[in-house]
C-alpha cells in the first residue's frame, strides 16, 4: 500500500480492466486526483509495456499511462481469476473498461453483472465508437475515432494529402471526458446512493471538440477544407518558420499587425491594400503573409524571434518546442506538470501530470511510480478482500496470478 | 427594424425560455465569465449535466458572436459553445453591474473564466473578493500558462504571459509532432488546446464539488491550455527522458504516427483511408485480412519495435494492397470483416450525415430565436440513471436579465428599468441583429410588460 495519497478524491477506490490509452489515462487522471487506482491486467500484461522504447524491460508509454497506480495480474482465461476481479469489483467505487467490444462481457465484468453484487457502483466504458450504435462492434482507436470526427481530413496543408494529428490527442480528451462523466455520476451516488453507467465515445467526443466546424455543416452546409493551422479570417495567425525551427503567432487585432509590421521593418505594410485588415489577411494568406514572414525569418533565430515579436511589439508568441525542450522547462517544472519518478526498473524518469489542473485543497499530484507486471498481487489481495497468504500461495501455484518482477527486455 | 423581426421577438420573449434542468448536477448553479472558447464550451459541458449555467457579457457581448458561420444574425460559433445557458449582459466597469455579480456570485455553486490573468481582480471579481462573500464557491480561471496572484496554486515565470490556442499548442509540443518531417510543423486542424482544457477543467471542478461535499470550502482551480496539452503528450516526456544521446528525439512523421506501424494514412485506389493497428493481435488480424498470415510470425514483422525498424517494408506491402481496392473495399475487408481498427476519413459534411452518431444522439436539433433550427452536437458522456441533455438553445445577448434578477436577486421591474436607463444592463433583443445600446435603452422600459 503506498503511504500516502493526497488529492480531492483521497478514499475512492477506483478498479480498472484497460489497455491502451484513454481507458488508463482515465485512471491516470483519477490517480493523480487522490483516488486508489488498481489495474487488473492479464497475463500477458497490457500491451503498451511492449512498445518501445525501453529502459531495462520498462516500457515509456505503459508508465506514462499508469503511474501512481496499483498493480494485480492474473489469469483471466482462468474462472477464479474472473471471480477474483468481481470480488474486488464488490469493493470499488468506480469501475473503468476499454477493451474491445464484447470483451468484457466475455469476462463476466459487464454492467449488469456487477450492479448485482455492488449496486452504487459507477461503472464507465470508453470505446472507438461507444457501446451503442451501428459502429459499435467494431474495433477501433484514436486514428479511426479522429477520421470519423473529421479532425483528419481537415489537418495537413492546403495542397497535402489528409493528415492525422501526431499525438493520440482525441484519445487523451476522451479519458478525461470519461473521468468527468464518472465524476459526475459519483457526485450524484453522494447526494443520492445511486450508482450507474457511463458511456464515452472517442468518435463522439471528436465531434463535439470541434469548435464550429460542426456548425459550418448544419448551418451553412459548407465542408472544412485544410489550411494547415493557419486561422483563414485573422492573422498572421498559425506557424511560421525560422532558420532553426519554427514559431506560433497569434495576431488577432488590426493594432497587433501594425506593432508585426513595424518589428519585420515593412511598417507600410500596416495600411497598405491586401494587408490592412484582418479579412484581407486571412483571405491572402498563402500569397501574402507566410511567403512574406518565412523569407523574414528564414536566416534568423526562432528564440530571437520569438523575443521580437513577444516582448517587443507584445503579440503573443512562442516557439514550437520539441518535448526535450518541455521536459527541461522550469516553468512546468514548477508549476509540477513536468515531474521526476522513480521506476524499479527503469530508474529515474520524466512524466506529465495527466490531471493538469492545479488545485489548493488538497493538490492534486502524481503519486508514484507504474506498476511492474503483478507488483502489488498481494497487498491488494489482502487489504482488499481479505485472502490469506496461503490462499494468494495456491493461487500463484496454480498459475492464477501472475508476476513478473524480473522484466527483461520483452526482445 | 421590421415589423416580423419585432415580432418574432415578442414571441420568444413570450415564451421565456426558461428550462428545466436534467442531468447529475441538476441544482448546481454557475456564473459563467468566459469568452470565445475555451471557458464556454466547460460551461456547456456543466449545462450538458443539468447545472444551471449563467452567462455573464460584458456589454459589447462575446466577440464569439461575431464568428460564422453567420445565419441571421446568430454565430454558430458562440451558439455550439453556449447553448443551454442563461444570458445576462452588462457593462462590467459599471460598479452596480459588479454589485450584481457579487450577489450573484453569493448564491452561485461555481464561477468560470478565462480572462487574462489579473482581469477578474481589477473589476473586483477575483478569487480573492469572492471568497470573502462565498468561501464555499468552486472558482475556475483558465490561461496560458497559470495564474499568479495572491492564491494562485501554481505561479510559474509564464503566467503573465498572453497565449492563444496556437501558442499552447507550439509550446507543449504537439506542433513539433504535426506534418511531415521535411516541412514547417503544421498548426492543428482545430483549437486543441482550449477544447482539451475546457475538458479538463470540468473534470477539476467536480472533483472539487466532491471535495466540498466532504468539507464544506470551495476553492480556487486554475488551469493552463500548455499543462493540459503537456499532459496529453502520449509517451514523448518519458521518451526524451530515457532516450540515450544517439537515440534520434520524437519528431512529426507526416502521414504515420512516430511509434506505432502500420498507424496512419492509407492511400486506396480511389482516396485517403486510415488504418490504427497499434499492437501485435491486430497486426496478426491485419495479416491474415490481407492474405498474408506468414507476416505476423517473420521476425522482422511479429512485434511493434521489429516492424518500426523495418517501417518501410511492412508499410509498402499494407500500401500495396490498399492501393488495389477502394476504400469501401478495404474498410469492409479490414474493420467489419476481420476486426483490424480502419476507417473511412470524414469530412464534417460527412459526418453529421452518418447514421451512428445519429444512432448515438450526437446531433441534437436546437431551436435557436433567429437563426432557426439546426442540429448540434450532443452530449458525451451517456450516464445511464441520470443522463444530461441539451438544455436549450443559446441565449440572444441580454435575454435572460429580467428573469435572472428578478428571480434570485428578487429586483423589481422598475429597478431593472433604471438599470437599463443607465446602461448597467443592456440587451439586443428588439435589435436587427447589431448592438445598439441606445435602441437597447429606448425599449428596454416598453418591453417590461411583455417579458415579466
Amino acid at each position: 500500500m503506498k503511504l500516502y495519497a493526497q488529492g480531492p478524491l483521497v478514499g475512492v477506490q477506483v478498479l480498472e480492466v484497460c489497455e491502451g490509452q484513454a481507458g488508463p489515462y482515465c485512471g491516470a487522471i483519477l490517480s493523480d486526483l487522490g483516488a486508489g487506482v488498481i489495474k487488473v491486467e492479464d497475463r500477458e500484461g497490457d500491451y503498451t509495456r511492449k512498445l518501445g522504447p525501453f529502459t531495462n524491460g520498462e516500457s515509456a508509454y505503459f508508465i506514462s499511462y499508469n503511474r501512481g497506480k496499483r498493480g494485480i495480474a492474473l489469469d483471466l482465461g482462468e474462472k477464479k481469476a474472473r471471480e477474483i476481479v468481481k470480488e474486488l469489483a464488490a469493493k470499488c467505487d468506480i469501475f473503468i473498461e476499454n477493451l474491445e467490444p464484447g470483451e468484457i462481457e466475455s469476462l463476466g465484468l459487464d454492467y449488469e453483472t456487477l450492479k448485482a453484487v455492488n449496486p452504487a457502483i459507477v461503472y464507465g466504458s470508453v470505446s472507438c465508437y461507444g457501446r451503442t450504435g451501428p459502429l459499435s462492434k467494431y474495433p477501433g482507436n484514436d486514428i479511426v475515432a479522429e477520421a470519423m470526427g473529421g479532425h483528419t481530413s481537415a489537418n495537413g496543408l492546403p495542397d497535402g494529402p489528409p493528415q492525422p494529428l501526431g499525438i493520440a490527442l482525441s484519445e487523451h480528451c476522451s479519458g478525461a471526458e470519461l473521468a468527468w462523466g464518472l465524476l459526475c455520476a459519483y457526485l450524484h451516488r453522494l447526494l443520492k446512493g445511486l450508482g450507474q453507467y457511463v458511456d464515452v465515445s472517442v468518435s463522439d467526443k471528436n465531434i463535439s471538440v470541434t469548435e464550429n466546424v460542426l456548425a459550418f455543416a448544419t448551418m451553412a452546409n459548407f465542408t472544412r477544407q485544410r489550411t494547415g493551422g493557419h486561422h483563414t479570417v485573422v492573422g498572421p495567425y498559425g506557424v511560421f518558420q525560422a532558420g532553426d525551427g519554427a514559431y506560433a503567432m497569434g495576431c488577432g487585432t488590426n493594432e497587433m499587425w501594425g506593432r508585426v509590421a513595424r518589428a519585420i521593418g515593412k511598417p507600410d505594410l500596416q495600411e497598405a491594400e491586401g494587408w490592412a485588415t484582418n479579412l484581407d489577411r486571412g483571405k491572402n494568406r498563402l500569397t501574402h503573409m507566410i511567403p512574406l514572414l518565412n523569407e523574414w525569418g528564414k536566416d534568423k533565430k526562432r528564440d530571437d524571434i520569438v523575443r521580437l515579436i513577444s516582448d517587443e511589439a507584445f503579440v503573443p508568441c512562442g516557439p514550437s518546442v520539441t518535448h526535450k525542450e518541455v521536459r527541461n522547462n522550469v516553468h512546468y517544472r514548477l508549476r509540477e506538470t513536468v515531474v521526476d519518478i522513480e521506476q524499479p526498473r527503469a530508474g529515474k524518469v520524466s512524466v506529465a501530470s495527466a490531471f493538469a489542473g492545479k488545485m489548493t485543497d488538497p493538490r492534486p499530484a502524481v503519486q508514484g511510480p507504474a506498476p511492474l507486471l503483478g507488483e502489488h498481487n498481494e497487498e491488494i489481495l489482502t487489504a482488499i478482500i481479505g485472502l490469506t497468504g496461503e490462499e494468494i500461495a495456491g493461487l500463484y501455484k496454480k498459475r492464477i496470478l501472475v508476476q513478473d518482477l524480473e522484466l527483461g527486455q520483452p526482445i | 427594424m421590421s415589423e416580423t423581426t419585432q415580432k418574432t421577438d415578442r414571441e420568444i420573449l413570450k415564451k421565456k425560455r426558461i428550462f428545466p434542468p436534467q442531468g447529475p448536477l441538476a441544482g448546481f448553479r454557475v456564473l459563467d465569465f468566459s469568452q470565445v472558447l475555451a471557458s464556454p464550451y466547460l460551461g456547456t459541458m456543466l449545462s450538458d449535466m443539468g447545472a444551471e449555467v449563467i452567462k455573464v457579457e460584458a456589454s459589447y457581448g462575446d466577440s464569439s458572436r461575431g464568428y460564422g458561420p453567420l445565419k441571421e444574425g446568430e454565430a454558430g460559433y458562440y451558439i455550439t459553445q453556449n447553448r443551454g445557458k442563461y444570458g445576462l449582459c452588462m457593462d462590467l466597469t459599471h460598479p452596480r453591474a459588479i454589485g450584481i455579480c457579487k450577489e450573484l456570485a453569493k448564491i452561485s455553486d461555481i464561477l468560470i473564466e478565462n480572462w487574462r490573468p489579473g482581469i477578474m481582480n481589477k473589476r473586483g471579481l477575483g478569487y480573492d473578493a469572492i471568497r470573502e462573500i462565498n468561501p464555499a464557491i468552486v472558482y475556475a480561471s483558465v490561461s496560458g500558462f497559470g495564474n499568479f496572484d495572491r492564491y494562485a496554486p501554481a505561479p510559474g515565470p509564464y503566467s503573465p504571459r498572453l497565449a492563444y490556442d496556437v501558442i499552447a499548442q507550439a509550446e507543449s509540443g504537439h506542433q513539433w509532432m504535426n506534418g511531415f518531417p521535411d516541412r514547417a510543423p503544421n498548426g492543428l486542424d482545430v483549437s486543441w488546446s482550449d477544447l482539451n482544457t475546457g475538458t479538463h477543467e470540468a473534470v477539476a471542478i467536480v472533483a472539487a464539488l466532491i471535495q466540498r461535499v466532504k468539507t464544506g470550502r470551495g476553492q480556487w482551480i486554475d488551469i493552463a491550455l500548455t499543462d493540459t496539452m503537456i499532459a496529453c503528450n502520449e509517451n514523448l516526456i518519458c521518451m526524451v527522458s530515457m532516450a540515450a544521446d544517439d537515440v534520434p528525439a520524437p519528431c512529426r512523421n507526416g502521414l504515420r504516427r512516430l511509434s506505432l506501424s502500420p498507424y496512419g494514412v492509407f492511400k486506396a485506389k480511389d482516396d485517403y483511408f486510415v488504418i490504427g493497428v497499434d499492437n501485435d493481435k491486430r497486426f496478426t488480424r491485419l495479416c491474415e485480412a490481407m492474405g498474408r498470415p506468414e507476416l505476423a510470425r517473420d521476425p522482422k514483422f511479429d512485434k511493434n519495435h521489429h516492424r518500426l525498424e523495418n517501417r518501410s517494408e511492412i508499410e509498402g506491402i499494407v500500401e500495396k494492397w490498399c492501393s488495389e481496392r477502394t476504400v469501401e473495399q478495404c474498410v469492409t475487408i479490414l474493420r467489419d470483416e476481420c476486426g483490424v481498427p480502419a476507417g473511412p476519413i470524414l469530412t464534417n459534411t460527412a459526418y453529421v450525415k452518418h447514421p451512428h452518431y445519429h444512432a448515438r444522439k450526437m446531433l441534437v436539433p436546437i431551436e435557436q430565436p433567429r437563426a432557426g433550427t439546426f442540429e448540434m452536437n450532443g452530449v458525451v458522456s451517456k450516464l445511464s440513471r441520470t443522463p444530461g441533455k441539451v438544455q436549450g438553445a443559446a441565449p440572444l445577448m441580454g435575454e435572460h436579465n429580467r428573469h435572472i434578477l428578478k428571480k434570485y436577486l428578487g429586483y423589481s421591474d422598475k429597478t431593472i428599468d433604471e438599470l437599463y436607463d443607465e446602461l448597467v444592463i443592456v440587451d439586443n433583443l428588439d435589435m436587427e441583429y447589431a448592438y445598439n445600446v441606445d435602441v437597447a435603452r429606448a425599449k428596454a422600459k416598453e418591453r417590461s410588460s411583455t417579458f415579466s
